[in-house]
Parts: structure tokens; sequence; C-alpha cells
């Protein structure tokens, strides 16, 4: 009875649902297909954008150069656009290259390097360009040498070896990470808010007040709530999970997918338990779930490392969110080549949260129960 | 003008009376300033510091990595004694003397640095007796430094996202005002109650209620943080202001259009925010460059993405000249929704209540 209500409650908010659901797929894709790492020795390729206004072959070599490692885009930016650019961190380094005529004179001739000298991958930039034009100095100096030397010189490389015991992580599983940490932020908000408006409308219903009356164990009344929408549930992570093998149909074969798949489907029922639990508190003030998902989502996304890497995250909060189940499934999720037993007493964790949510649900349910 | 007093004192009630209002307009700014925060806080204090190598003790190789400001030599006895603090992290990379180079996996752009310094090494040495040419102290570019802020753009889209608050106000208001959606807006259209007074009164409360809330973050942020959001303090307050103009005229003509109940309205109202903040980059800066990068039109027109860029522009890169355009758009809106809400109200009449 209780399980087909909710079903027809579920039903009612169709549309919300989709609409959430389609807009927060688009946010997956979007915020996930930027973030990229590279764990292999591959020198880190720098976003870089040079301005060449003359549009002056006399630059090309070092414009050459550093479009072997790096991703360097030719641009017709003014300055000040450039250094929004840098500000924004979109990208590494700017370079201006002086205007041939001026190029003799020692004041305007230099080229304008813009980058963030507090961060490493500008002053890697900066060391990249001075350091070729360093060897172009040398070479133009030299009696015996010529510019076809210093191509030869700068192709000379250090030779690099990785201390790994690790097999190298392909993009597509990096992609995988991120979106699957991507998708508890998600399941949090919606599952929170439009669960807890169903929940919260069937606790104003008269199905509710005959539920109370009824001799049923509160247990059974609990696990019936939790189950009815269980499928709601089940269909928006299956759409989230299914929608991430359109990127990358070759995922559906990786370990790390299964991983993915059960961790994401156990922190389905964390957080149906965790809305139950706050439905059970919070009772029938609608305005409240629409608070709390925000707050609990956004809180648990920028503390549990889905929007900002957990190392870069403050010593002493490290030590909080481990209060918070996002946490352990983002750390799984982290370690992209782990076997079962790495990774199952985080899954054993994040089950005991549901657990626990669920039992203070029962409890607060009780005590609401008892005349007063 | 004491009607206008008793009407401004009874819409304030309204609203301070609502919790909805208390939460979504004072409380929820300062809990997520306190997770931007905690969030981007240390990636401010993220600079630069040399990066630690292991090197064999022979005199020369490391003699020379010694004088690299970016290096932070560790000089060990044996390869093995090396290979030993690389695997236990206390060093990025292990520079054999033949200068070849073994580094952690987990630590590329460190890796790319030290891959950087050696390389420039092994290309000294090919160049042979010309080396002595290559003059490493002279700055052969001119270098400038443009410093980041991320928690700072992190506020400013935070401060975007609720100055459009306002529009929670405007949505409450509206829809007390109309007979059909609530006993209020029923008793009063029975009443000789002037309704234009009843908007402009609606109009003003709200933007003075939540351009107060916008006040009391960026105290929050400025006393409890002691982050300082402004370096032209009069042009971005006036931003603000009009950002809540503009928040109050939407929410009023969400509020004004079709018979929806507020919850439903409100819901709107939070997805069309949440949805212009996410691509303005509330979400992360990832968002926010996709949307620039391929739709650099809609980045233009949306809303938050303007008063985000304004104010960055304005107290980050003190360039003041996009302030005009940004007020001349956001108040484009406000009269567009404006106009558009009184028109809808006034057709509004009810054959039975």
């Amino acid at each position: 009875m209780l399980f087909n209500v909710l079903l027809r409650l579920t039903w009612k908010r169709k549309w919300h649902i989709l609409a959430y659901l389609s807009i927060f797929l688009f946010f997956s894709f979007i915020n996930t297909n930027k973030q990229q790492e590279q764990f292999s020795f591959k020198q880190v390729a720098l976003d870089i954008e040079i301005v060449n206004a003359e549009k002056t072959t006399s630059y090309q070599p070092l414009i050459d150069y550093l479009k072997e490692s790096n991703h360097v885009r030719l641009s017709n930016l003014s300055e000040k656009e450039l250094r929004e650019k840098v500000f924004l961190e979109e990208i590494d380094g700017a370079i201006i290259l002086p205007i041939e005529e001026h190029a003799k004179e020692e004041t305007s001739s230099k080229i304008k390097v813009i980058t963030n000298q507090q961060n490493s991958r500008g002053l890697l930039a900066e060391a990249m360009v001075q350091q070729y034009l360093v060897f172009e100095d040398a070479i133009k100096h030299s009696d015996s040498r010529t510019k076809e030397d210093l191509k030869v010189i700068l192709s000379k490389k250090a030779q690099m070896s990785l201390n790994t015991k690790k097999q190298n992580d392909n993009e597509m599983l990096v992609w995988a990470k991120y979106y699957f940490n991507f998708v508890l932020y998600v399941i949090l908000m919606m599952f929170i808010h439009v669960f807890g408006l169903i929940l919260s409308e069937l606790a104003s219903s008269s199905l509710s007040q005959r539920i109370e009356l009824s001799p049923q164990p509160t247990l059974k009344t609990g696990i019936q709530k939790v189950g009815g929408l269980f499928l709601a549930a089940l269909f928006i992570t299956l759409t989230f999970i299914l929608s991430s093998l359109i990127f990358y149909p070759n995922l559906a074969f990786e370990t790390n997918f299964v991983k993915h798949v059960v961790f994401s489907l156990a922190f389905l029922i964390t957080t149906l338990c965790l809305t139950y639990m706050l439905s059970e508190i919070i009772g029938q003030n609608h305005f409240f779930y629409n608070g709390m998902s925000t707050v609990i989502s956004l809180g648990s996304g920028f503390l549990s490392g889905i929007f900002i890497p957990l190392e870069l995250l403050p010593k002493n909060i490290l030590h909080v969110i481990k209060l918070l189940p996002t946490y352990y499934v983002v750390e799984a999720n982290n370690q992209i080549h782990s076997s079962f037993s790495m990774y199952k007493y985080n899954l054993a964790i994040l089950l005991l949260f549901g657990f626990v949510y669920f039992m203070i649900g029962l409890s607060v349910y009780r005590l609401k129960q008892r005349p007063v | 003008m004491r009607t206008i007093f008793r009407t401004f004192a009874y819409l304030c009630k309204i609203h301070l009376s609502d919790l909805g209002f208390t939460f979504w307009v004072i409380l929820y700014p300062l809990i997520m300033a306190s997770f931007f925060y905690l969030g981007f806080h240390n990636l401010q204090q993220n600079q630069f510091e040399p990066i630690p190598v292991a090197v064999v003790q022979d005199g020369y190789i490391s003699d020379i990595l010694k004088d690299i400001d970016i290096l932070e030599v560790k000089e060990v006895l044996t390869e093995e004694a090396a290979m030993e603090l690389l695997e236990e992290k206390n060093v990025a990379g292990f520079i054999h003397p033949d200068l070849s180079v073994t580094v952690m996996d987990d630590s590329t752009l460190e890796s790319s640095m030290i891959y950087q310094v050696v390389t420039t090494m092994v290309q000294s040495f090919e160049l042979g007796e010309d080396a002595s040419r290559l003059d490493f102290s002279k700055q052969h570019i001119a270098s400038e430094n443009q410093a980041s802020n991320l928690l700072v753009i992190a506020f400013y889209t935070l401060l975007a996202s609720v100055s459009f608050y306002s529009m929670f106000g405007g949505i409450s208001l509206i829809t007390s005002l109309q007979a059909n959606l609530s006993s209020i807006g029923s008793r009063i259209s029975m009443v000789p109650v002037s309704r234009r007074t009843f908007l402009f009164m609606t109009f003003v409360v709200s933007l003075l209620l939540n351009t107060l809330a916008n006040g009391i973050l960026i105290a929050y942020i400025y006393f409890v943080f002691s982050v300082s959001l402004f370096q032209y303090w009069g042009w971005s307050l006036l931003l603000l202001f009009i950002a809540n103009v503009f928040g109050t005229a939407m929410g009023m003509l969400i509020g004004g259009v079709g018979s929806y109940t507020e919850n439903t309205k409100i819901t709107i109202a939070l997805i069309i925010n949440l949805v212009l903040s996410a691509l303005a980059g509330m979400m992360g800066m990832s968002i926010r460059q996709v949307v620039r990068e391929y739709l650099p039109f809609f980045h233009k027109i949306n809303p938050m993405a303007i008063i985000t860029d304004t104010l960055y522009q304005m107290n980050q890169l003190h360039d003041i000249s996009t302030l005009s355009y940004a007020l001349f758009v956001l108040l484009g809106y406000s009269i567009l929704g404006l106009g558009l809400a009184i028109l809808y109200l006034r057709k509004e009449k009810y054959d039975a209540i």
C-alpha cells in the first residue's frame, strides 16, 4: 500500500525529476570533460597563448619549440584579455612577441611573458621561454655554430624513468573518476530535495495518520518508505551510470567501472537512508528540504574532494570530513588501480553510515509517535 | 505617508517571519561563504617551494644542482639510498650521475620541472665549449606577474548568485498579492488599498532587505575571514545594488506569471539561479571556461557572469571599463522584467475568489 502511494507521488513529480536529471547530466559532462591528469612520465603540457601581432616568422622557431610539449594557441587578444585569462587560470602563460621594427631597441624588444609567478605552471612556462632565448643567444655569439645547431641541441632531452609499481592510467579512467565523484553531489542534491518533498507530501496525507494508528511495526514502515523510493532512485542512478558509457563505451569492460557502479549503488542506499532520516526530523516543512539539499550537497562537494582535490584541503578539515559518507566514496573512486580488498573498508563504512541514518530515522519516528 | 510606512513595516514583517527568506537570503550565503573559504583558502597559500631531489655525492653534478634555486638538493652516498628517499616520497626525483632522472609517478608537475632543469644541463653539455656563452643571469624576457586569486573569484560568484536572491522576496510578495493564490491576496483585493503603492513597496522592501543581507555577507567575509573583496567599494556596491534591482524585478515577473503555487515558482527561480550561477563558475571554473570558449555570447549576457566578471575586473584587474556595460545590461533586464510583471499583474481580475 505505502509502496504504491510512494510510487504514485514520485510519478507526480516526474517532470521535476526529469528537469533535474537533464540539468545535472549536462553539468556532469561539462564539469568533467576539462579535467585531466597525467600519470605516466610525460612533460606536463602547459596552456600558452601567444600574440604575434605582425605574424612575423622570426619567432617561429620559438613557437615551434614551445609547441613540441605544450598546448600553444596563437591569438589576437589584447594584453588586458590575456591578463584576465592568466588571472582566471585558464592559461598558464601569455607571451606577447615584440613588433619587429622595435626589435633592435633594447627597451621594447623583449618578449613579454605574463604568468602567475606564485604558481609552478607559470614558473615553468617562463623558464621554458627564457631557456630557449639563452641558448639562442649563445648560438648567435658562437663562431662555429649555426641556427640549425640550435634545433639539434634543443632536441636533446634528459632521460626520464618512472619509479612506479602502478600501471599507467589512461584518460578514460581519470575521466570516470571525476565523473563519478560529481555524480555523488548530484545524487545528494536530487534525492534530499525531490524525495524529501515526496516524503513530506506523504506525511501530510491521511495515509500517514492511518499508518501511525495501525499496529504495523516501525521497522516495516521505515523499510517500506525507503523501498518505495528505491525504484526512482535506481532509475536516476542508473541513468548517470549508463550515461558515462556514452562518452567512453569501453569503460564497461574495466574493473574500475564495476567499482564505480558498486559505490554509486551503495551511495544510493546511504543517501536514501539519509533522506528518510531528514524527512522524519523535518516533517512537512517543504522549504527545509530545499535548504538541506543545497547545504548538504554543496558542503559535501567542497569538503569531500568532489570540487576541490582532497590534498588541497586544510589538514585539520581532513579529520572532520571523515564524518561524511561522500569522503569514503571519493577516496575509493580516486584509487584508480586497486583491488576490491583495498576499498572494501570504504564500502563497509559507507553502508554503515546508511544503517546509522536509518536507525536514527526510526528512532525519531518512534519518539514522535509517543503520546505527549 | 503614514500608509506607506505602515505598508513598509507590514511587508518587512512578512519577509522576516518567513523561514524561507531568512534561510536563503541570510543564512545560506554565510554557509556557502564558509564552504568556499574552507575549500579555496589552501589553494591561495599553495605557493611554489623548491623541489627536493636526491643526488649521489660526486662533487660535480651535485655542485651544479646546488646552485639552482628551484631545487633542494639532498646528497646521499649511494644510489640505493637515493631510491629509498624517492620511494619514501622524501624527494620528488633522483638525478643520476649520468643525468638521467627517476621520478615518482604521482608528482607530475614537479617531475616536469626537474625534467626542464636536467634537460637544460644536458643541452648545455651538448654545446661543448660554447656552453661558456650561456648566460642564465641575463634576462631575455620582460617577465610580468599576474597573480590569481581563486578564493576571491569564488566569493564574487557567490555575491552574484545571492544578489539575485532578492527574487525570492519578489516572488513571495507578488504571490501573496494574488487573490487566487493566497488568503492575504484575496483580502487585499477586497479592501480599498492602492495596488500601485503595494507593488512599489513590495519592490522597495525586497530590494532593501536583500541588499542588507548582501552587506551582512560582505561584512562576514571581511571580518571573519579577513578577506577584502573590493578596491573600488563605491562602484562595487552600486553594481551589487543594481544586481539586487534585477533580482527583485525578475522575482516579481516570475511571481506574477501563471497561477502556479509559490513553491513551484520558487523552485523555478532556484533552478534558473542554479543554472546561471553554475555557468558563471560557481560550481567550478571548468564549467565557466567551457561556456566562455564555446558560448561567448551567452557568457556576455548571463547576468551572473556579468556581475562576477565586472567585480573581479574592477577589483582585481583594476579595470572599470566594463562597469558601464554591466550596469546597462542589468538595468535593461530589470526594466524589461518589471514592465512585464506590471503589465501582467494589471490584467488580473477575478470573477470569484
